[in-house]
């Protein structure tokens, strides 16, 4: 995840599997806020909320071990993150049960919330946004890693796209206060900077899922709708 | 930027690309949105920061030891006064004190999770430049100045466009407080001086680096909870090399309409700070600043502020006291006579007097240089009065002794125990001590709590002259042993018990304490056993008074071991006991007491015959000592000792020896050359080793042994006895026995001198000479030493006792050889009956259980003969591991009485059985093994089996033609 060399998600995922130390290090870095803001989000306003951090460890712990997920991990058998929304489901569930079983459920609480359909669900997409968002932001701080290696044009097409979507400004407000005079100059700028971002978000999410070719198009597509759900 | 026609075709948005456009423009939201979310939030907390990468924030939280109760008292944080409650990362709790330019408020920090103090610049000065820039300076001169007894400032900030600056929380009290609950102002003078030599080593440092403080007073000067003294309040500071405030002139100036603002800190006798004309406080006030000469203020004015501070110390006022509106103009002129006259009938000694006067002279140039010159004569004066005090208690301690080095070793009271003695240097070098107690006593006047560190100090220094008397007793080594005299060193101790008697430590019990130990365990060891317990007894109670418990439980263990060697068991384990209870109370894990403790209870045990018992405790003990000793240390090898040696009363002589072998081992690194200790090994192992029927090895260990002694120690020795008695023993069963016979006159005469009366050493040096002359067949010479050894047991231990048996069993012997049978046989019944009663029995009785049974076969009473082998056999099992010569011996035995009565089966099983232990217990040439082969032999021969009969018959020939093949002569059943 996120190597230089664009590795797939699957050739850390082996790496990190059979123990190497970096290809760890980048798995938990790549994976740590998704499932972070799964567990947030699921014991939010519950004593398990202190337990996230633990629980997050547990996650990574069970992916490590020896015939652990990262080994049985198939390509073929589908993308990476379903396999991993299931382990972090099932070490959530372990926590709630322990914290049943030791007393610390509060009253009136369930505690399998996959049980109940639309708690599951929600859980879910949870996970699917910040899994989403996760992907985006590495697509984001490969562009800005680019940029500031690259030339001052390269800079200065990173800041009107930082400019057009992270501030919303028109194009034509983005020309303003570039000194620009003319409009048109920084509208072919900003769609290449685009096509810059384009590059950097079709390679994560071809690391991230594995497919290539036009399939990584209809990747991306899902990966935003993720977002939206 | 480059125009559009250069830009490489740029083609507009395909219609086929509209899908991913789309996408593209959700994903640069969303992506821009996401890497949003983990940008560092405004405000560059770096908790905040945190929680916002990882979701969570360290919190570390340490417990707050400070239980003073003068915790700053907070007003409550009054709304409007313009201060926000949350600072930065600082949330703002009450308002602590008010100054002339600002306000100072307690607050947390948030982010080091600390309580700080947090001062803010009054509003109404925000915009006064001078005041500001004294307010940041103020701050710059508690962020440079880098001492214990200066509040450091972390921080210097803007709040709300109002600068503050955070800095320690400083908890205690004031010195004005402290100075004002003194009932008399000669009440804790030597504290107050303590405190008030910190206050001047920390203006030291400040006038070292260039900064005076203008306003110093008791109420600017904090104490913590742990004495820490701390200067506060440098707003008025001034850097001398920069020439301070830029315009203080003007500032003073400005603000002298100003009324008095009342601090906090402040109290009484007009000690407030004035923001106005003039600055600082008046009764404190040197003549050039009252004058308002600020310029011409430097490290002497402080100097005249600390011999203000020195003379309310002294005289319980400062130097101008009076109505609040006269100070300011007695200080400009510099009115002292009213403070000279005080300082003149304080009472105190006339260097602090001259000091202050010195200190409050009016001119600059008269006055000490700073305030290091200050410190250096009050520390000389604290010394002075320490080493005063000091002196006095060594004049009343003091004893010249000349050094005479004898140790002695303990003897444990079981059968091969030897008595151990050592060379004896007692030197009462209170002296020495001289400046260990000059640096307790200023290092206690240092501290707030005097008193209690003083206590302290003297417990630790009572402790540490009796553990030096008591290694000067234990000797150094063999050079300070050689060629001493036990008379000069009886006399040395009678001089100083008479001493301690005539109460001359009565100030000072704990040393008259560890001294009583140290001396009792020395006559102790002398065998002056009435002087010991004269000495000793009084210490448990001393001990008792003193709340000791460790001194007690030393106490007991000394008593528990005098009446141990007096042979009073009962109260012996009595003592020992309460000894361990009281160890383990105080020490509830393993510590080298409760060792020891355990080791004193099993020594009575053991002497007592509980052996079993004692090797738990033995095993208890050298357990502890391995966890809390080095592997090399002394105590260790003497645990090794002790459980060894009772391993080999048990009979376990192979288990034994190697402890025993452990334990030389030890003791050799701990001392290379000759030395008590190693000599003691050596006799110890060696007894093993004969234990074992290694004769020739045992006898080389005990001639090393005595030899080493007779290097280091007189000539008369006990110990010099005891090593000499060892040989003679290995002679004896080794056959020469006119070898062994002078050796053994020469060890009673020894004894005899040396333990005029009764005494078990005695006892057992008569009954060894009369074993050897009954071996050499002289009667008539025996039977008079087992006599008199006899009546001298029932005179040691008038209840019954596994000594007086051994001694009827001797004269039980005595009788057989002379023919007496039914003499003989009441003796052996009388012995018997008497270890049936004792609860356990020792190895050694079992010879009489044999000689009893044999005698009732001789007068055909072979079922009673065999019922007294089979309880012999019963109890050897019981006493001894499961291999042992004396339960061979015992199945031996039971094999004779059961075939005397025709059962030739059942005493084959028995005689195989033996002869089974006797080959894997490989005990060398013991004759009994030739016995047993023979008894075999004979019971084979008679079931038929002549060729089997015959081949163990010429073994048992074999084995009686070995050289140093022991005779068989019968036990007698003593032993040193």
């Amino acid at each position: 995840m996120g190597s230089e060399s664009h590795d797939t998600v699957w050739t850390v995922l082996r790496a990190a599997s059979r123990g190497d130390a970096s290809a760890r290090a980048a798995f938990a870095q790549g994976y740590a806020v998704p499932i972070r803001s799964y567990l947030q989000h699921r014991w939010r306003g519950r004593a398990l909320a202190a337990s996230v951090d633990d629980a997050v460890h547990d996650v990574f712990v069970e992916c490590y071990k020896p015939g652990g997920v990262l080994e049985r991990a198939d390509p073929e058998r589908g993308g990476f993150r379903p396999l991993l929304y299931g382990v972090v489901r099932n070490i959530a569930r372990r926590h709630e049960e322990l914290a049943a079983r030791s007393g610390a459920r509060a009253p009136g609480e369930s505690v399998h919330l996959d049980e109940l359909p639309h708690q599951a669900e929600a859980l879910s997409r949870t996970f699917d946004r910040a899994w989403a968002r996760s992907l985006l932001r590495e697509a984001v701080q490969r562009h800005e890693a680019a940029a500031a290696a690259g030339d001052d044009d390269a800079r200065l097409r990173l800041r009107i796209l930082r400019m057009r979507h992270e501030q919303g400004m028109p194009v034509r407000t983005i020309a303003a206060a570039l000194g620009e005079a003319d409009v048109a100059v920084v509208h072919n700028a900003y769609r290449r900077a685009r096509r810059d971002f384009a590059v950097h978000l079709r390679a994560v999410v071809a690391a991230s899922t594995g497919v290539q070719g036009p399939a990584v198009d209809d990747e991306c597509r899902r990966l935003t709708e993720l977002l939206q759900s | 930027m480059q125009p559009p026609d250069q830009d490489g075709g740029d083609p507009p948005a395909q219609a086929a690309d509209s899908g991913f456009e789309r996408t593209l423009d959700q994903a640069l939201d969303g992506g821009f949105a996401a890497a949003r979310e983990l940008a560092p939030p405004a405000g560059d907390s770096v908790l905040r920061h945190l929680e916002h990468r990882l979701g969570s924030r360290p919190a570390v939280s340490l417990r707050d030891v400070d239980h003073d109760t003068a915790t700053p008292m907070l007003k409550p944080l009054v709304i409007g006064d313009g201060v926000e409650r949350t600072t930065g990362k600082y949330v703002v709790h009450g308002l602590l004190g008010q100054g002339g330019v600002g306000a100072v408020h307690k607050g947390h920090d948030t982010d080091l999770g600390r309580d700080v103090a947090i001062k803010f610049l009054h509003a109404r000065y925000r915009t006064d430049p001078a005041v500001l820039h004294r307010f940041v300076e103020e701050a710059q001169i508690g962020g440079q100045l880098q001492h214990p007894g200066i509040v450091p400032v972390y921080e210097l900030g803007m709040a709300n466009g109002r600068p503050f600056f955070a800095m320690k929380l400083v908890k205690g009290q004031t010195l004005a407080e402290k100075l004002a609950r003194r009932a008399s102002p000669a009440d804790d003078r030597r504290t107050f001086l303590a405190t008030f030599e910190d206050i001047c080593q920390t203006m030291a440092y400040a006038h070292a680096r260039g900064v005076v403080h203008r306003d110093l007073k008791p109420a600017n000067v904090m104490i913590g909870s742990f004495g820490e003294v701390q200067v506060v309040d440098w707003g008025m500071g001034k850097v001398l090399e920069r020439g301070g405030v830029a315009d203080e002139k003007r500032a003073a100036e400005l603000h002298s309409n100003l009324s008095v603002i009342e601090t906090l800190r402040s109290s009484g006798h007009g000690t407030q700070s004035v923001m106005g004309s003039v600055m600082g406080t008046p009764a404190y006030m040197p003549p050039e600043q009252a004058r308002g000469d600020i310029d011409q203020m430097d490290a002497r004015s402080d100097v005249f502020a600390l011999g203000a501070i020195l003379c309310e110390i002294l005289t319980g006022l400062p130097p101008y006291a009076g109505p609040a509106q006269q100070l300011i103009g007695m200080a400009a002129m510099a009115k002292l006579d009213d403070a000279r006259a005080r300082l003149e009938n304080c009472g105190a000694e006339r260097d602090l007097v001259d000091l202050t006067l010195q200190c409050l002279m009016p001119a600059p140039a008269a006055r000490p240089m700073s305030a290091e010159k200050v410190a250096a004569v009050i520390h000389g004066h604290l010394a002075a009065a320490e080493e005063r005090v000091h002196r006095a208690r060594v004049e009343a301690a003091e004893a010249k002794v000349r050094a005479v080095s004898l140790r002695r070793a303990h003897g444990l009271g079981i059968a091969l125990a030897t008595v151990f003695a050592a060379g004896l240097a007692v030197s009462l070098w209170f002296w020495r001590e001289a400046d260990a107690q000059r640096s307790l006593a200023a290092q206690a006047a240092e501290n707030e709590k005097a008193a209690a560190a003083i206590a302290r100090a003297q417990r630790d220094q009572a402790e540490r002259i009796g553990t030096f008397l008591a290694e000067t007793l234990q000797g150094a080594g063999p050079a300070v042993a050689l060629g001493r005299d036990t008379a000069m060193l009886r006399e040395m101790l009678d001089a100083a018990a008479k001493r301690i008697d005539r109460g001359e430590l009565a100030e000072a019990r704990e040393a008259e304490l560890r001294l009583r130990l140290s001396i009792g365990d020395t006559y102790r060891e002398l065998a002056a056993y009435d002087d010991a317990q004269r000495v000793l007894e009084p210490a448990v109670a001393l001990a008792r008074a003193l709340r000791d418990d460790g001194a007690t439980a030393r106490a007991l263990r000394s008593v528990a071991q005098l009446l141990l060697e007096r042979g009073d068991l009962a109260a012996a384990e009595h003592c020992a006991r309460e000894s361990l209870a009281t160890s383990r109370r105080l020490h509830p894990g393993d510590h080298p007491d409760v060792a020891n403790g355990l080791g004193v209870v099993a020594s009575v045990l053991a002497t007592r015959g509980g052996l079993s018992a004692a090797e738990e405790l033995f095993r208890e003990a050298l357990a502890i000592v391995r966890r809390v000793q080095p592997v090399d240390h002394a105590a260790v090898a003497r645990a090794l000792n002790d459980l060894g040696l009772t391993l080999l009363s048990r009979g376990g002589a192979e288990a034994a020896e190697a402890l025993l072998r452990e334990s030389l081992q030890t003791w050799r690194q701990l001392h290379p050359g000759d030395h008590p200790e190693v000599a003691n090994a050596l006799s110890t192992l060696a007894g093993a080793q004969m234990t074992r029927g290694e004769l020739t090895s045992a006898e080389a260990l005990y001639r090393e042994a005595l030899d080493m002694r007779r290097r280091l120690l007189p000539a008369d020795h006990p110990n010099i006895a005891m090593g000499i008695s060892n040989v003679a023993m290995v002679l004896r069963r080794s056959g020469d026995l006119a070898a062994a016979e002078p050796l053994l006159r020469e060890v009673l005469a020894i004894d005899r001198r040396n333990f005029r009366g009764d005494h078990m050493l005695v006892a057992t040096s008569l009954a060894n000479l009369a074993s050897v002359c009954l071996d050499r067949g002289d009667l008539d010479e025996a039977e008079p030493l087992f006599a008199d050894a006899a009546a001298m047991e029932r005179r040691l231990f008038p209840n019954d006792h596994r000594r007086v048996a051994t001694a009827l069993h001797n004269l039980a012997v005595v009788r057989q050889h002379r023919d007496d049978a039914a003499g003989a046989e009441a003796l052996f019944e009388e012995a018997v009956a008497m270890l049936r009663r004792l609860p356990e029995l020792h190895p050694s009785s079992l010879a009489s259980f044999r000689a009893l049974a044999d005698l009732l076969v001789e007068r055909n009473d072979l079922a009673g003969a065999e019922a007294v082998q089979r309880e012999a056999l019963a109890t050897a099992r019981r006493v001894f591991a499961a291999d042992h010569p004396e339960v061979a011996g015992g199945l031996n035995n039971l094999g004779v009485a059961v075939a005397a009565r025709g059962d030739f089966e059942a005493a084959e099983s028995l005689y195989r059985e033996a002869v089974a232990m006797w080959r894997r217990l490989g005990a060398g040439d013991h004759a009994e093994i030739a016995g047993t082969l023979d008894n075999l032999a004979g019971v084979l021969r008679r079931r038929g089996d002549a060729a089997a009969a015959e081949a163990l018959r010429l073994e048992a020939a074999a084995l009686r033609r070995r050289p140093g093949a022991a005779s068989g002569a019968p036990a007698d059943g003593s032993g040193r």
